[in-house]
């Protein structure tokens, strides 16, 4: 474990932490979340947290075979912050660093889901690379049906 | 002229070339009786499984499912471990070998062994020793909190007398509100959940689906088709019949060639 969610959302919104909120995942969300994901996401709500126009997001996805636990701040609608939370896998571990997440930062949400720009990846973590960039999509997607998404 | 042939006789008709021919074609004529006999039963099931996959799609063969015990028996076998069950409010969350059940419907698969399962309202709290699941009354999964989100890996799971969900971790105990969002520790007792023996009619619900929906018709018949079915050396089994399709196929044209029915 590389930071334990609740000091990452320290980080995010300072000592002050907004009590979780959900998001439910409904009909409507689900052909997007699976065009996003590649998969359903077999949960009905997410949580996540939210002041003013910044949500924070404690995300799973399985890279190779365990999942990833990432932490990701959007604000704005653009990405503020993405970070690998916890690691499981013995390959791929690259990802944690910053000269990897920092291509994240100001990413949005663009026509068809994508991000709005590419982002490099890792020799021999491309599994965990991926994992990322749908989680960073998802994050996006989903502040943006949040109260808090830019108006 | 008449009586028994003598010694010269029948040294003559062992020396005669057409005797010789006539005894080894009716050799082969009585080994591809043989041959044809010993392999007729696998050719059959060869021969109609075959034909049967060859149509597959146009039978719906992937649709169809066989749900015949005794032919699951071959595909699943009995659980090497028990179900363990545990009441949370009234149903029972049953855990049988990486599967949760609920009143012995399945909800999950891939889980570890739960620590306890807690009525919550109208969720249903399941602690494995990595993950707090989150179960509708229908057991629909609601949330899912990794070990990201626990305060340690759960040694056990109960309830405080003023409601609130505690936890006991090797890090020590910590209690929670609904939402599970914050863990703090606390010195409070708890009623903690701990298995029970559930209705003889839930575990049989959990054995019925553990045994699956059945198997797909089209696997089955190629598995018949392959000999697996019968078990590793099931295909062995079916190249020797192979074999003797061809065998029989030269003894065939043999015996044809030379004129013998």
């Amino acid at each position: 474990m590389y930071q334990k969610p609740r000091h990452f959302l320290a980080e995010a919104f300072g000592d002050e932490i907004p009590e979780p909120r959900f998001l439910w995942v409904t009909s409507e969300l689900k052909p997007r979340i699976k065009r996003i994901m590649g998969h359903r996401l077999g949960v009905l709500r997410v949580r996540y947290w939210g002041r003013g126009r910044r949500t924070a997001w404690i995300l799973e996805e399985i890279g190779k075979y365990k999942p990833i636990t990432t932490g990701i701040v959007v604000d704005g609608d653009r990405i503020e912050r993405l970070k690998v939370l916890v690691y499981r896998e013995s390959h791929g571990w690259e990802v944690r660093y910053p000269f990897f997440t920092n291509q994240f930062k100001s990413a949005t949400l663009a026509p068809g889901l994508r991000l709005d720009r590419h982002i490099d990846g890792i020799s021999g973590a491309t599994l965990s690379v991926n994992a990322l960039t749908r989680l960073a999509k998802l994050a996006l997607f989903f502040h943006a049906r949040t109260p808090h998404a830019q108006r | 002229m008449h009586g028994h042939p003598t010694r010269r006789d029948n040294a003559r008709r062992a020396d005669d070339p057409q005797r010789r021919n006539a005894s080894r074609v009716g050799g082969v004529y009585l080994w591809h009786r043989r041959l044809g006999l010993a392999a007729g039963a696998l050719v059959l099931v060869l021969v109609a499984t075959g034909l049967a996959l060859n149509h597959g799609a146009a039978l719906a063969l992937k649709d169809l499912r066989v749900t015949n015990d005794w032919v699951l028996s071959f595909y699943r076998p009995e659980p090497k471990t028990p179900p363990v069950s545990y009441p949370a409010g009234g149903a029972w969350l049953t855990w049988l070998e990486g599967g949760l059940y609920l009143d012995g419907r399945p909800i999950a698969e891939g889980t570890a062994a739960p620590k306890g399962a807690l009525a919550l309202g109208d969720l249903i709290a399941v602690g494995t020793g990595d993950e707090l699941l989150l179960f509708t009354l229908r057991g629909k999964l609601v949330e899912r909190l990794s070990d990201a989100g626990l305060p340690g890996p759960i040694e056990a799971m109960g309830r405080s007398r003023d409601g609130q969900v505690v936890l006991q971790t090797p890090r020590g105990r910590f209690s929670s509100d609904a939402d599970f969002s914050t863990w703090r520790t606390t010195e409070t007792d708890a009623a903690w959940s701990s298995p029970a023996a559930a209705p003889q009619a839930v575990r049989n619900e959990v054995l019925a689906a553990y045994r699956g929906r059945g198997v797909p018709l089209e696997r089955l018949l190629l598995d018949i088709h392959t000999g697996r079915i019968v078990g590793p050396w099931g295909p062995y089994l079916m190249d020797a019949a192979a074999l003797c399709l061809l065998v029989l196929l030269g003894t065939g044209i043999y015996n044809w060639l030379r004129g013998r029915p």
